[in-house]
């Protein structure tokens, strides 16, 4: 059965089956995405993390206190499928919600550690003013000493000017 | 939607760190200053794949708001952010002081699970008292909060006037910024207690539950009618703020109120707010209740799921809203402490909305038997037997191994939000926090399984809320009213 043009699933009895290829979507933004389905659903993940993950999907009774949760309060298989087939759709939108986090995430690591080291810094604030002010001087966004290039992007050009 | 090829074109140049969520036709972005905007979904795109015109009013936003990297993005966010952090440098301000145990009233939800009116034993002495102060004054935090709590504090009146000299006496060499707030029924209040407080500069805080059938439906007292009695206590306090300031071109009324949200209190929300605007109080916080204490006990009764609460919450800021639509300034203090970090990037202090959370940091219970706890909801835990978040005795402890205790560091670790599993990068990180001691009651782990969490939950659709109300101006007109009335008053 298609849910939509490239995702296929698999409804085996009340747990909807289907995978995702992790040349796409890395490990971390399924587990990510995978956590904020946990009031919905039960969760397993398996498969082989080079190649694509399978997730199964069970459906949870909601408890007293998350009776808010989005999930169709049905009775009938139908409406329980249709309600696994929302929730899976709802996770491919997730994914690339939280590939976007990780990628913003990772581009952005180094300085937001900077930021807060700075920030929470104890010493005196003019000193901490100053450092910053040196920083900024340096041009670090334009890279000129190409510190941020890794050792086999120097090692290949390097290589390239001597053939 | 969001599609790979935007994601892949990501300009890691120009876009700084954010967290985000689709909101209707629009999408939310906050960053770690606390900054926020909306912005609609081509534009979204346009932002992420840096294309977006460098005239127009939205890049502008964007850049002012350190969305864009530019040569300022660095300075502007370490000086916001250490402005915003500024309290992890000092050491706890808020000291709550359970005079006695003993209670006149058995409220059906009593979160500090009070005892019996007449066991003395229950009682605070002087001794204990003296050696408390002495280890409130070794925090390294310039401004002390000494806040009397219970049972009902005036049931040992003594020890309350005591602490109140004794710590003034102290201050004349310690210098510190010292206040104090009476946490009280005011079911013992007599005229001679007012003096002395008010002469001190004594903060005053009480229960009221809302109109006379709701407030003594959960508050119940059998030696009078507690509604009346408080009411009584109310105005009487006010008309004395108002001779006492009668020259202040502002109105300083300083007492405070707080109202437990109960199953009975659901469907009377109107009367409440009324109740509060009667009585001049400027705001209400519609707390819930936690699973603490009586609370639990008398769960069936009293308790509601996270759809009613919303239902319920809704409602009420709605009839707020409309309350100053019409010209009358009136806040929900929920709503107001998160709009102070949202709109002014200021931190409130409301230490379990705070991250990391305010226990042992920010403020420390003492009982009344010297036992210290890392905060007054630890401390009403240990009423059931529970002594997990205990830090240690007056008698036993140094302030210093108090402090240094690895429950401390536990406590910090658990509800440091940024470093939670569906937390970190949730687009309201910048303004919630997390309970441990309300996650430990709830799962018996101090760090939240937080999906399934109540408390989290009803976090999540309360900023939703606010949120979606925020994009009217004209709201955000009248929220910017709310920060400024829900601040401090100063002395």
């Amino acid at each position: 059965m298609k849910f939509d043009k490239g995702f296929n699933y698999k409804l085996r009895g009340k747990a909807l089956e289907f995978t995702i290829n992790t040349k796409i979507y890395s490990l971390k933004a399924i587990y990510q995405a995978a956590y904020l389905f946990l009031d919905k659903v039960y969760v397993f993940l398996d498969g082989d993390p080079e190649k694509e993950i399978k997730v199964i999907m069970k459906l949870k009774r909601p408890s007293f206190a998350n009776a808010s949760s989005s999930v169709p309060q049905s009775e009938t298989s139908e409406d329980k499928s249709a309600g696994l087939e929302q929730i899976a759709g709802e996770f491919y939108n997730e994914l690339l919600n939280q590939l976007l986090r990780e990628k913003v995430s990772e581009s952005n690591a180094k300085i937001r550690e900077y930021i807060v080291s700075a920030a929470l810094y104890n010493a005196v604030p003019n000193e901490v003013d100053r450092l910053l002010q040196e920083v900024e001087e340096e041009d670090w966004q334009e890279d000129p000493l190409g510190i941020a290039k890794t050792w086999e992007d120097k090692q290949n050009k390097e290589g390239l000017k001597k053939k | 939607m969001l599609d790979l090829k935007t994601i892949n074109n990501l300009d890691t140049r120009s876009v700084g760190y954010f967290r985000f969520k689709q909101f209707g036709n629009d999408y939310l972005l906050t960053n770690e200053t606390g900054e926020y905007v909306f912005i609609p979904e081509n534009n979204f795109k346009k932002f992420l794949t840096g294309k977006l015109g460098k005239k127009s009013e939205i890049y502008k936003e964007l850049l002012n708001k350190s969305f864009l990297k530019d040569k300022n993005y660095l300075v502007n966010s370490v000086l916001k952010y250490r402005e915003r952090y500024h309290f992890l440098q000092f050491g706890p301000s808020l000291h709550i002081i359970v005079i006695t145990l003993r209670c006149n009233h058995k409220c059906i939800y009593c979160h500090a699970s009070a005892g019996d009116s007449l066991d003395k034993s229950l009682d605070m002495d002087l001794a204990t008292a003296k050696k408390v102060v002495d280890t409130i004054f070794q925090t390294t935090n310039d401004a002390i909060c000494i806040e009397f709590q219970g049972g009902e504090p005036l049931l040992n009146w003594p020890v309350v006037k005591f602490i109140i000299s004794y710590a003034l006496e102290k201050n004349k060499l310690e210098k510190k910024n010292l206040v104090f707030r009476l946490v009280s029924n005011f079911s013992l209040m007599a005229e001679e207690k007012i003096k002395f407080l008010m002469d001190n500069n004594v903060n005053f805080c009480t229960s009221l539950d809302g109109d006379e059938e709701t407030h003594n439906y959960n508050r119940i007292y059998l030696e009078g009618n507690s509604y009346q009695n408080v009411v009584k206590w109310i105005k009487r306090i006010n008309q004395a703020y108002k001779e006492k300031y009668k020259d202040k071109k502002k109105n300083y009324q300083r007492i405070g109120a707080l109202i437990t949200v109960t199953r009975k209190t659901l469907a009377n929300y109107k009367e409440v707010i009324d109740t509060y605007i009667d009585l001049n109080f400027k705001g209400i916080y519609l707390r819930y209740l936690n699973p603490y204490g009586f609370a639990k006990q008398s769960k069936e009764k009293i308790w509601y799921s996270t759809d009613e609460y919303i239902d319920f919450y809704k409602s009420t800021f709605d009839y707020i809203l409309e309350k100053n639509y019409q010209g009358q300034l009136f806040y929900e203090n929920m709503a107001a402490t998160y709009l102070r970090k949202i709109l002014l990037q200021e931190e409130p202090h409301n230490l379990d909305m705070r991250s990391p959370c305010g226990a042992t940091i920010g403020q420390l219970a003492y009982n009344y038997n010297g036992d210290v706890y890392t905060c007054d909801d630890g401390r009403a835990l240990s009423r059931t037997g529970d002594e997990t978040f205990k830090l240690g005795n007056i008698n036993a402890n140094t302030f210093a191994e108090l402090i240094n205790n690895n429950l401390c560091k536990s406590m910090c670790m658990a509800s440091c939000t940024t470093g939670l599993p569906g937390h970190s990068d949730n687009v309201y990180q910048p303004y919630w926090g997390t309970c441990p001691v309300y996650n430990y009651s709830l799962s018996g782990n101090i760090f939240p399984a937080m999906k399934e969490n109540f408390k989290w939950q009803i976090d999540e659709q309360i900023l939703d809320y606010i949120f979606e109300k925020l994009k009217s101006k004209k709201n955000e007109d009248i929220f910017r009213e709310w920060c400024k009335a829900a601040r401090p008053r100063v002395k």
